[in-house]
Formats: C-alpha cells, structure tokens, sequence
C-alpha cells in the first residue's frame, strides 16, 4: 500500500519541477487522489522535496480546501454565503446534519456521507445551495434535502 | 435558428443539463443544434434558452425542464415558437436599463470556442494593443477612469504605471480570480461564460507593464470555471497565439493557471502571492507593493476578473466612451450579483450612477412576495447594510463609502423584515473571525470577541454595555488591523448598529428579535382558531414537539421544537406563528 | 545603508535606512511598545502595537514594518494610537491564559513567593530558601505551625493527589535556619513606634527595620508574641519557637519593651510626639459573651481568657466535664487545651455540622483522635445553674435549612427539642471582640475597631497607622495581620518617604479558565502529611504534637509543586505592557486555547496557552535555526505555533538552539535547566563571552542564587545548542539527574553542533562535559 501511496504521489510531483511554490497544486494533487492529505503523503512529499513538514502542515491546515481527515464516498457541501443565510441555510445544514446523524466534518459509519460547512459556492441566485462532490442542488427546501439524501442512499443500496 | 443554452454552473445546477438532453433528443438529425452558453444573468429565470431567430430576433425561454425543453424543440421544428416559459415582459425589463461591457459575452458567446470568441469581435483589442505600445496604453487606461473592481477602487492606471516603471526583465500579470465574497458571482459568471476576455485583457495589460506571464489565481471551488480556462488558454496555444513572439508582434506571453485553496483572506494581494508562491495565504504590510515586488520576487501586477474583463473594451472603443460613462470619480459600468430577497436574482451590469433603487426595483424588480424592502447589503463581510431610506443613494465609489458600506466586488443581497441585523451582523463576523489568517491581534482576537458579544445579543444574553464595547473594538479593528479583511471587518457591525440600534436594543433590552429570526428568542405557537387538527405539521415535526387530536388544535412544545420551520412550511392554513418577546402574544 | 533625517515627535533625529522605523524610533532613544518585532528576524506586524502615524499618511503605520526616508515626520503618540494600543493589549490578554504568579501566591494575604521557597527546598538549597521566605515574612516557623494556609486551597495540585504541604515545607525551611538574620538597610535617622508585639506588630517593626528605620516595640504583656503566644496553646507552637524568631528581630536592631500599657504609660499622642510616625496593632483579646442566660455565672469563661491564663502559667482548673462552644480554630484550642488540663469529658458543641465547621480539618480530626466528643446540630439557650455556678448547658437541637448569605446552610431550630449537656466549665469560643476602650483618639468603626484606610492603614489621625486584628473588620488568622503589618509598614515607609502607596498585590495575568485535563500524565506523588505524636502520648502533654519533616520527606514533598507561575515573571515584555496601559480594565472574556505543557526537551518547556502568536519563535526557527521545525498550524483564532504533527520537541527535528526562547516575548517557550525545579526568581545578569568554542560568541549570563539559569546572544543568530544551554547544564546537573535526563541532555546539547561549526572539542559525554567546564573555570 505504502509503495502504491508513493507511486501515486511521485506522480503528482513530477507535474510541478518547483515543489516549493507549487505546494499548493501538490496538495491538491495528493487530496484528489486520497480525499485527504494524510500524514504519511506529507512524510513523504518532505522525504522526496524536502519541504519541511511543518510547512506542509501549515499549509494544508490553513486553507479551508484541504482536509485533514478522510471524507465520504458523497462530500456534502452546504454553502454558507450570504444570500444562503438569508434564505435559510441554516436549516439546510441542520437537516443535512438530522438526515447523516453526523457533526459537520465526520463521516457516517459506512464511510458513505460526509458534510461540511463551506463558503460561498457563487450559486448565490439559486439559494439556498449545496453541492455533492461536483453537483450543486440549489433552491433547496429541507423536504427537499431529505429527498436528495435519500435518493443517494437507496442508489447505494441502503 | 440558433438555440444558446445558459450552461454556467447555476444553470447546470438549475438543470440545464435535462434541458439540453431535451433539446439534442429532439434536435438529433435536424439542422439545429444547441450552443452552450455562460450565464446571460437572469439567474432567477434559470434554465434559460435564448432562442436567436433568423431574422436576428431573440426570444428568451426561461424556467425550463425536459418536457419544456422538448416541447420547445418541437415547436422550433414547426417553424412556430412555443409561447410557454417564455420570460414575461416584465420580466424582460431586467435587461432593460443594463449596459454590458464585461458581461457583453455571457450568454452570447461559446465559452468554450475561441472563434466564438473571436467572431463576436475578440482578440481585435489585443491586436490594436500591440500596435499601440506601452505607454499609449496605459494613457487609454487613465483616459477612461478605470478603477480596480475588486472592492478598493484604486485607479488601474497608477498600478499599471508603477510596475512599469519597476525595473526588471521578469514581470508578472496577476488575475485575481478567487472571488471569495460571499454574495458575489460576476467573476464566476464572466470566467465561465466569456474567458477569453479575461485573457484577453490581461494580455493586454502586459504589453502595458511589460510583463510575459499572466498567471490566474481562481477559486477551486469554480471546477468550471477553471475547465474553461485551460481549455481557453490551450485553445490559445494550439493557435499560436500563446507563446514567444506572438504573431511575430515581438511580444510574447503565457499563461498560468493556479487554484486556489480557500481562503478569502487570499483576494488580499499580499496574500494573494504568499498563497501563489506556495505558502500560508498571510498578508504583509505594504511598501513594497506588488507593483515592485510581488510574484517571485518581481514587478507583478494584479487585478480582478472585472477589471482585467474591462479593459479589452476600453482599448477597442477608447478611454473616452469609457469615461462618459458614471460619475465624476468613478466611471464606466459595473456588475453587481443582486441576491438575498429580491424577485429577480441575478447579474446586472449598469452603468454608474444609477441609484441602488434603480437596480433593486428598476431592473429586479423589488422585493420577493412584495414584502417590504429593509436594507441592502453591499461589499459582503467587508461593506456594510444600507437601510431603506437610504436606497436612493448613488452608486459610485464615495457615495457607498459614505453609507458605511463599500462597493466590494459588487454583491448587493437584497433583505427584508423577516432579515435580523444582528443576525446578519453575526453572520458577516463569524465569516470573518474564521477567514482571519490569525497573524495581526486586531483581526484575530478582535472579530473572535466582535462574534462572542453578538452571539450573546442574539442568544438574548446580551447587555446594554455591549453595543458601545462592540463600536470601541470595530473602531479599534479598524485603525489597527493588518490588512484589508481585519480593516473592513467590523463594518457589517457598525453600519447595523448605525441604522439599526433598535434591534440590537430589542434584542438586549427586550430579548426581542423584531425580524424573529434569532432562535434563543423566538417560540413557534398554533394559533388555535386557525388550526383544522390536520395533523400534518405533527408529522412533519423532526423532534415530535406538536402533538394533539386530529380534527381539533395541536400544540408545540417550545422545550422539544428546535425551530426548524417545517412546521410552518407545511401548513396549510397559515396557523403557525413565530412570537418573539414577551408582550407580542 | 545610508543616513537621513527624520521626525520624531517633532524632534529632528538621524536615521539609518537599512532599519526599520520601529528600530531606528528605539535607537533614537524613544520608547515604541512592541511584541512581535526582532531586528534579526523579519518583520511581521502582527501584535499591531507599534502604530505610529506618518505626516501625509491618513493611515496608521507599523513602524516594525516601515522603512525611513529623508524628512519624514512620525507621531508615536496620540489619544487614538494609544487607544488602539490598549485594545490591542486587552484583546492579547483575552487570549493569554496564563498565571504571572502561582495561584498559592496570590491566596497567601503576604504574596510569599511560595514556589520560589518550595522550588529551593525541592532542589535541596533550605538556605536559599529561608533567605526568600524571610524576605515576605518575619516568622515563619510560627506560622508555619499555626497557618490554616488558604494557599493550599488554592494548590492545582489539589485537582490531583492533593495540595502540596506548603504550610509544613515552610516549617521545615524555617526550623532548618533558625538563626538566619536578614541584613537591614542603613540607618536612615527615622523612628517608628509600634504599640503590640503580636504578628501584625511583629512584622511592621521587622519590615521597618530592614528599611532602616529605628523601631521601638511597647508590649503590654509580659511577653512577646500577641495571640500567637497567648491564644496558641503550646502543643501547637512552642513559647521557645516565637522567643527564637522574636530574637531575630531583635538582633536586627528592633527595641521592644514590654509590661507597657497603652493609655496608661503612654498615649497614641505621646508616641506621636516622640516618634515620625505610630503603628497601632493591640489585637482582639475579648471573647464574645454566648448571649443567653447564665452567660456570666460562675464556671462561664472566654475562649481566649481561657488559653491566656493557661498560656500565662496559671493554674487552671476546669473541672471533670468541660463544654466548648463554638465551631472555629480556638474552640478546638480550647478543647485540645482542656484535655491536657485533665478534663475527662470534653465536649465542643456547634450549631451546624463538622461540614460547616471553620476549623481546620486536621485540628478536628486531632482533637477527635484525642477523645474530644462533638456534639453538633445544638445551640446553647441557657447556661443551667446551680447556686449562680453553671453546672449545664441547654441547647435547642437544630437541623440544616436554606443556604445563607455564605453559603453554607443556616441551621433551624427543632421545634420542642431540648437537652441539657452536663458540665463544671462553659467555654465561650464563638468569636472574639476588641477590647478598644483606650485608643478611643482613633475613629472607631461600628463593630469598635480602629478605622483605617483599606490601602494605607493609616488611622483617621496623620502618621498613625494601624493593622492585625484591631482594624476594620475585626479578628482574622495571624497570616492576615503579619501581612497587614508588612504592608502597613510599607505604607509607612512611603508616608515618611512622600510616595504614593502602591497597591498590595500588583496586576497580575490569572488564568481563569484553568482546565485541569492538562495536568494529564502528570506523575502520581502522594502528599506527605506531617507526623503527629500519638494521641495518647499528646493528649497528656503540652509538648509539641507535631514533628517537622526531615529532609527527605521535605524534599520529596516540595517536589510535587507543579510550578504554576510562570518562569519568564521577571523578563516577560507583556506584563509591564499590561499593566502600563491598564489592559485588563476592558474585559473581553471569551473563548480561549488550552493546551497541555510541553516539558518534553530537557532545556525548553513550551507553553502555548501563553503564546500571542508574535510568530518570533517560528520566525527563528525557519530564519535562525534554518530547520523550518516549528511552523503556524490553522487559520485564525486556533492557530497555534509548533512542531509538524504537533511532536513534542525532543521527538521533532528541534536542534536545540535556543533561539526561540531567546525570542518569545512571553512564558510561551522558556528555558529551564536541569535542576529539579526552576523557581523563577529574581536574577542577575553579567556580560559573558562564551569559550565553548573559539568563534568567541557574546552573551548575557543571567544567574540565581550564583547558578547560571540562563545564556542570552547578544546576537539572535549566535544562539547555539552549546553557548544557551552549556553553562546553565554544567551548573544545574546534580545528583538528582536520572541516567534518562542525562542523555536526552548530552543529544540536545549538541544538538545545533553541525550548524555552529567552531572549535568545539568532541562530543563529550555530560559528565566529561561538566569536568571539563569546571577544570577550564579554575
């Protein structure tokens, strides 16, 4: 596994011949690979740059874009912009949480679901607005939350 | 028959995609076919199909789905355009009154072809630009009054000058794309529908301050975005026109393309370059500017997606049309993205001048269910709220500034009384007490104490001394912040409490929440001669808080209701009512 | 680098290019506050104190992060800058959980520098110890045997296995150097009468006299020591102890004469006349009547009354049954006393239960264990006698109601339940009274005390003060009246000097949200408890009960002290800051960050809960050090300082050059060395050139006690492993080093050793090291 992680992460290194100032792009590199930028990816992005880990770290743990944590199969995004607030956002980020059973930022027991406060997502004109992985739902009710959270359960056989 | 297809994100999240598999199943082995286009704006009307007819004339379809969609299609065939989800009149005044520059190709062209671009006029102010030279252009530029569009409104020219005069064979042309405000979506909007203008104008601007690498700083958060640039920029460079010695002009030019990683403090400029040289996204204090040392070290110039989609006009049509447009101080048109609850979302571009009215009830026609206006908040976590009756205010970059509030990148959210201004005040804080880098004390433990006092109002535990301690740490934020974001941060709070001392006094004094919005001070109540015992809301209820008999009044249980309004949402005849304060039963 | 002329406050003053403004205000002589700024490091403009404005500037600047330029004009102070500053302050403060001082210190009514005493017993310096103990209070073998000690109270070792015995440690120090004579201050020609020769008078003539001032003592009993000779009975604190610590005052050049009654060999005015100033400390000598019928028959004595006569000598007969009243620490004296008078049954009754009881816990368990019966839930009504002679006492029997205004449930009466306690002697112990009829020139308070000021002492008459149990609110533990006196004493020193008063207790940092989960993993100690004479020896015998610890039970002991306050008290840049700009007046409570210490590394203990995140530290670390080890982690309010994946430092890539303790402005990272504690006290500071190598590198050596505790670059970037932590190593090892310390001390003091590459001999093991420092010393 470890051997298959460094292969993957040689590859995202190979893209960007300036480690240092394209830290960024390898993260996010590493993150789309993984879902999230573990200790071990950082270990060895240090082992092959030199890049000290305490900068990576203070990197990935200063952007809101970067987890340090693992997410769900299903990334629910709940947009916390300004025109969502107005709209009720709140209570879209209360029934995602009802519907999960779960904090913002944990992920359901099965691994299926993890959901997340974030910032705005420009869907501002169709608010309130969420996004799973790409796909952004706007318009949304709570019936409609729980309609859309449902449909992916009973997808995955649940 | 042409058919453009709104295919911006908020289309496609509208269902623009159900809409084009509509359309192509019923298009399939004709001679039509679908165009897709970036957001032409009227996102209220989301998915939109703009029909362009032969003889020129345009006829827009809005609120469409696959049955719409299809119907459409087979009306086209007939030769006999539907008359179904066409957008009203009334609606259609939305682009009435609009100048559009820099959304001039949204919904027109293909964002996705360059000789879409190009057919619609592109690339002809890049080929004048070159002829023109440096200086020339930059006189243009100052000619027309164009002021930085990003929020601050500093003139474009004075950066452009200083990074030319900077001395280096290495310069940099940044785009600030990472559009972080939230309430605002021009940027999106432009980069999705129209990328080459962006490119187009940073090009420019690098002929201007001699500079051979533009590099685009854009929010990962706009996947599409970011798909139609590079698939701009490669287009580009397939056609030689991306390089060395573009077009044997001498000049040559490339692009970059970097994402960011989500922070708003980056739309900062000094953090903008920590985050591109691949650091923590910390602004530093200025002198140096950008201008003398920014990207790797060298003269960068940076813009925002607005600015740099201006400028290819400007050159085109000169710095004088340019500037007989708006007022004495600031001149030409802007973007603004109207949200929050007005009846026509969207994006409009007019010139300045026109009064925040004109666009709220002009062009947007007022407020959602008729309800009446409240305040207008302008510049997002960094501008403030512009009550009622100060709605006729003229929309440059002093009068707004005078208000309390900032232009900003141009997001007006639009509220009404059912909108609490300490909420919202809470909201903007906590955005910003979570954006805050964490490097100055003002910005960090400022907005950190800013939020926990208007938490404490809005949880009804507040007290009288806390309105002047929150105007004495935002005055204080103000002078002693590091950068832009801690500077600006307080004003959502005290332009709230400059227009709205009477509902943070409620909230303290009376622990009232006028707007009832605030959860700790409101309870939901049946009113018992409205209620028919249909039982709905019972079923509904998430924490069983409402019980009864059927066929006679239910009850809430304020202990158990956590005030989710699905209760309200779901009855049937308007019995649910939200108390706040005490008196008001 | 170039020279211009700037402003400064209107000032014309030369400036050099290559600094920042900040710099080149500091070098003008100026004083810029600042905590995130180095001249070594890069500038950061984070703590956002050293706003300064600018002609043509409508901003404020930070001058750490501006360059000069010809003619330029700087304002450092305005009403708006200086408010900005204070905000600032309130709001690092806000987020600055940490204890100047240990909680101990400030629970003590004498601010002693406890974990300064404890930390010098702990490393085995009683000397030392005795000397700082001496320096806050003049008798502290006494006290150290009576002091119901509200510092253990406050003890965070309490949230483990229980507060350390601070009462007992000071005890042991004291009785360790009995004959320690502090040296006084010259003569300085000015005079001071003290009327009273108890604790509070005690210890203003002690303080007076370290201060130089001539003190005569006028006593009116036979005998020195005030209530803690006549209202301590002996088994607690031997006569000889208080003779011993008086003498020591006396050697210091303090007169006392006793056997001399106020108002009647001498008045308040007489003394006025004769000396520059008078200190009134007579006490509380009367009991309080039990206020029910009988309460004057024969066989109804005082408390106090009681223990005096027993004290003086006198033969006193108490009778077979004897009744106590009362619930505090002289009713247990005067049934303790009573049970070594032959009493056979002894009783002390209270109204509420043991749990409400103001006596010490220990004393009641003692008394227990020597036979003593309580009778609680009982309130005396009438003393039954017979022939005018008490032969009884009734009591209405009770049970615990509602809470009162202290907090502790008020009793009520059982309606119709009564009982009838047999006994020869009533003893009232429910409090005392001052008997002040002959100081009656002073004002008065209601409660007929001497009347003084809260912060000078000074009487309602120029140049008499007063304190200890005769003032204000009456009676209190003798630890209140020895403070009282030693601050009276100051107050008086300052009168006679004309200078304002400072306040008792300085503004110090509190940590108000101490979470005791960060104490996890703390080893566990139990507290040793002094030994007691066996019950049934004690009970017949006025001889002390208690023994003083030996050395090894002190020194165990005072090892458990957690070392609350902070090390960087007396070099802390925010401090003096805070206090100047009054920063805790504007209370912006809120959240905080709480963190566990870390006191991995054997040289540097981290702290974060401390750290304004000035970000010097993690500067150094990526600018000095070069190893990048210590980096910003988050975003915003949580962001915190420290190593990749949060490693403690001696497990992360830390080299050990001491440049991050070097930097932080606050207790965040500070250094320690070897020794089992590191008091901080107060140090002193010598110019050293290092020969630890021949680049020849220039410090500041700052030594404790003659014991280097600290090495300080002039240069930020000469700080190396060897130069910061070599001397203080070499000084502090002892044999209390376990084998584990010693080699985590030889891999960090060479630590830094590829990067400062001068001579340096090879790598020596500690004890190789040690000799080899020592040898090159002599």
């Amino acid at each position: 596994m470890a051997g298959k992680i460094n292969l993957e992460i040689d590859a995202v290194l190979e893209k960007y011949p300036e480690p240092e100032e394209s830290l960024i792009a390898v993260l996010q590199g590493v993150q789309d690979i993984y879902g999230y930028i573990s200790k071990d990816a950082v270990e060895y992005i240090t082992e092959k740059t030199n890049i000290p880990s305490s900068r990576i770290m203070g990197v990935a743990s200063f952007y809101a874009g970067f987890r340090l944590k693992p997410v769900g199969k299903y990334r629910i995004m709940v947009c916390m912009g300004t025109a969502c607030h107005v709209n009720g956002s709140e209570r879209i980020g209360d029934t995602v949480k009802r519907q999960l059973g779960i904090e913002a930022g944990d992920v359901t027991e099965d691994g299926l679901f993890s959901w997340e406060e974030v910032a705005c997502l420009g869907c501002c004109s169709i608010s309130p607005a969420m996004m799973i992985n790409d796909t952004a739902y706007g318009m949304l009710t709570q019936e409609k939350v729980i309609e859309i959270i449902d449909s992916i359960k009973k997808g995955e056989g649940k | 028959m042409r058919f453009l297809l709104g295919y911006g994100s908020c289309g496609i999240a509208s269902g623009a995609n159900s809409v084009l598999e509509g359309l192509s199943e019923c298009f399939f082995g004709t001679e039509f076919t679908v165009e897709k286009v970036g957001c032409n704006g009227l996102c209220f009307a989301e998915p939109i199909v703009e029909v362009i007819c032969d003889d020129g004339e345009s006829v827009l379809y809005g609120r469409l789905n696959k049955q719409s969609a299809v119907k459409l299609a087979e009306s086209a065939k007939t030769g006999k355009l539907m008359q179904e989800n066409r957008l009203s009149d009334d609606e259609l005044r939305f682009l009435q009154g609009q100048k559009r520059i820099v959304l001039s190709g949204c919904g027109k062209v293909d964002p996705e072809s360059l000789d879409s671009y190009i057919e619609n006029g592109g690339y002809k102010a890049l080929e004048r630009a070159l002829s023109m030279g440096s200086d020339k252009i930059i006189e243009e530029i100052k000619i027309s009054g164009l002021r930085g569009r990003g929020g601050a409104g500093f003139p474009t020219h004075i950066k452009w000058q200083a990074a030319k005069n900077s001395q280096s064979d290495e310069k940099y042309i940044v785009c600030n794309a990472d559009e972080g405000d939230p309430g605002a979506f021009m940027d999106r909007a432009v980069l999705e529908g129209d990328p080459h203008r962006v490119l187009e104008g940073m090009m420019i601007s690098g002929i201007a301050i001699g500079a051979h690498m533009g590099v685009i700083y854009v929010r990962a958060e706009y996947p599409l975005a970011v798909k139609r640039l590079k698939k701009a920029i490669g287009e580009l460079r397939e056609k030689g026109l991306l390089g060395d010695n573009i077009l044997n002009s001498g000049f040559s030019f490339d692009f970059n393309i970097m994402m960011g990683a989500g922070a708003f403090v980056c739309g900062e400029e000094t953090a903008l370059l920590a985050s591109l040289s691949g650091n923590r996204g910390m602004p530093v204090t200025k002198p140096p500017f950008p201008a003398q040392k920014g990207f790797r070290k060298q003269p960068t110039n940076i813009n925002n997606v607005e600015t740099f989609a201006n400028v290819s006009w400007i050159i085109e049509n000169g710095g004088e049309a340019f500037a007989s447009m708006g007022t004495e101080g600031s001149k030409g048109t802007k973007v603004f993205a109207l949200a929050g609850r007005v009846k026509r979302g969207g994006l409009v571009e007019v010139p300045m001048g026109l009064t925040i009215n004109d666009i709220v009830f002009g062009i947007c026609g007022g407020i959602k269910d008729d309800a009446k206006v409240k305040a207008v908040q302008m510049g997002g976590p960094s501008g403030g709220c512009i009550p009622e009756n100060m709605l006729d205010t003229v929309i440059d970059y002093e009068n707004i500034a005078r208000t309390g509030a900032i232009m900003g990148s141009g997001g007006m959210i639009v509220m009404d009384e059912k909108t609490c201004m300490v909420d919202m005040a809470k909201f903007f804080m906590d955005f910003t007490s979570k954006e805050s880098c964490g490097k100055c004390v003002p910005c960090r433990i400022g907005t950190t104490r800013m939020l926990e006092i208007l938490e404490r109002i809005a949880n009804g535990k507040g007290e009288e001394s806390d309105i002047d301690t929150l105007v004495e740490l935002g005055e204080s934020i103000k002078t002693g912040a590091l950068c832009g974001l801690g500077n600006s941060a307080p004003n959502p709070v005290l332009t709230t409490i400059k227009y709205f001392r009477n509902e943070y006094e409620a909230h303290i004094k009376e622990k009232c929440c006028p707007a009832k919005k605030c959860t700790a001070l409101i309870r939901y109540s049946i009113v018992k001669d409205l209620c028919k015992g249909c039982s709905l809301c019972s079923r509904k209820c998430p924490v069983e808080a409402i019980s009864g008999q059927i066929k006679s009044p239910y009850e809430i249980d304020a202990e158990k209701c956590v005030r989710c309004g699905q209760c309200i949402a779901t009855c049937r005849f308007n019995a649910i009512k939200i108390i706040s304060g005490e008196a008001k039963e | 680098m170039s020279i211009v002329n700037i402003f400064i406050n209107g000032k014309e003053c030369s400036a050099d290019t290559s600094l920042s403004l900040l710099d080149n205000i500091l070098n003008n002589g100026v004083y810029l506050p600042h905590l995130c700024h180095n001249k070594e490091l890069e500038s950061y403009g984070g703590c956002g104190l050293c706003l300064v404005e600018v002609e043509g500037i409508r901003k404020p600047l930070r001058a750490c992060s501006t360059s000069v330029s010809e003619g330029m004009k700087v304002v450092t102070s305005t009403p708006a800058l200086e408010k900005s500053r204070k905000v600032s302050l309130s709001l690092i403060m806000s987020d600055h959980s940490g204890d100047c001082k240990a909680p101990c210190y400030m629970a003590c009514p004498t601010h002693q520098d406890i974990q300064g005493y404890v930390g010098l017993i702990a490393n085995g310096k009683e000397r030392e110890a005795v000397e700082l103990i001496k320096k806050d209070n003049p008798l502290p073998a006494s006290i150290g045997r009576v002091c119901p000690h509200p510092c253990e109270e406050k003890c965070r070792r309490k949230h483990l296995e229980g507060a350390v015995s601070i009462c007992a440690l000071k005890r042991y120090a004291a009785d360790s150097y009995m004959d320690y004579v502090p040296e006084c201050d010259a003569p300085n020609g000015k005079s001071v009468a003290v009327v009273g020769a108890g604790p509070a008078g005690l210890s203003c003539a002690y303080f007076l006299a370290l201060k130089g001032y001539k003190v005569k003592v006028f006593e009116a009993q036979a005998e020195c020591g005030g209530m803690l000779r006549y209202g301590i009975p002996a088994y607690r604190l031997p006569k000889e102890i208080i003779d011993e610590e008086v003498n020591v005052i006396k050697k210091m050049g303090v007169e006392i004469a006793c056997s001399k009654i106020l108002g009647k060999d001498f008045t308040v005015q007489s003394l006025k006349s004769d000396f520059d100033a008078v200190f009134i400390a007579t006490g509380a000598w009367r009991s309080a009547k039990l206020g029910c019928e009988g309460d004057s028959a024969e066989g109804v004595v005082g408390g106090i009354e009681m223990l005096y006569r027993v004290a003086n000598g006198e033969n006193v007969d108490l009778g077979k049954k004897v009744c106590v009243v009362g619930g505090g620490n002289t009713a247990i004296d005067a049934v303790r006393t009573a049970v070594r008078l032959g009493a056979e049954k002894v009783t002390l009754v209270y109204r509420r239960t043991e749990a409400e009881m103001p006596a010490e816990p220990d004393e009641i368990r003692d008394a227990k264990d020597e036979g003593v019966e309580f009778r609680f839930l009982a309130s005396p009504i009438e003393v039954v006698c017979e022939n005018g002679k008490a032969k009884g006492i009734k009591v209405q029997n009770m049970m615990l109601g509602e809470p009162d205004a202290s907090g502790r449930r008020r009793p009520v009466a059982v309606e119709g339940s009564t009982e009838i306690i047999e006994c020869d002697t009533v003893v009232s112990a429910i409090g005392q009274r001052v008997k002040a009829e002959d100081i009656d020139s002073l004002e008065m308070t209601g409660k007929s005390t001497i009347a003084v000021d809260e912060v000078t002492y000074m009487t309602s008459v120029e140049g008499v003060f007063a304190a200890g149990d005769v003032i204000n609110k009456g009676p209190d533990i003798a630890i209140r009246a020895i403070a009282g006196g030693k601050y009276a004493a100051r107050s008086i020193d300052c009168y006679l000097n004309g200078v304002q008063v400072p306040p008792e207790l300085p503004v110090y940092s509190v940590n108000k949200n101490f979470d005791a989960t960060v104490l996890d993993g703390t080893p566990e100690i139990e507290r040793r408890e002094i030994k007691l004479v066996e019950p049934r020896v004690r009970k017949n015998t006025f001889e002390e009960a208690a023994f003083t610890f030996t050395r090894d039970e002190a020194l165990m002991e005072a090892s458990r002290c957690l070392e609350c306050g902070c090390s960087a008290v007396y070099s802390c840049e925010l401090l003096p800051l805070m206090r100047d700009y009054d920063a805790l007046s504007l209370t912006l409570d809120g959240k905080t960050r709480q963190y566990p210490k870390d006191k991995s590394h054997p040289f540097i203990v981290r702290d974060n809960n401390k750290c304004i995140l000035c970000g010097q530290c993690v500067r150094a670390c990526r600018e000095i050090s070069g190893t990048e080890n210590l980096g910003l982690f988050g975003r915003g309010f949580p962001t915190v300082p420290m190593s990749a994946f949060g490693l403690p430092l001696n497990e992360s890539r830390c080299i050990s050059c001491g440049a991050c303790v070097n930097v932080c402005p606050t207790g965040a990272l500070v250094s320690k060395t070897p020794a089992l504690k590191n008091p901080p006290l107060p140090f002193e500071d010598e110019d050293y050139i290092c020969k630890l190598c021949d680049r020849g590198c220039c410090f500041v050596k700052r030594s404790i006690n003659g014991k280097v505790v600290k090495m300080i670059p002039l240069k930020l970037s000469e700080s190396c492993s060897l130069g910061v932590f070599g001397l203080p190593a070499v000084d502090n090892v002892s044999e209390y080093t376990t084998q584990e310390q010693k080699a985590s001390i030889e891999k960090s003091l060479y630590g830094s050793l590829d990067k400062y590459k001068g001579n340096v001999h090879e790598k020596l093991s500690l004890e190789e090291f040690v000799a080899e420092i020592k040898k090159s010393n002599t």
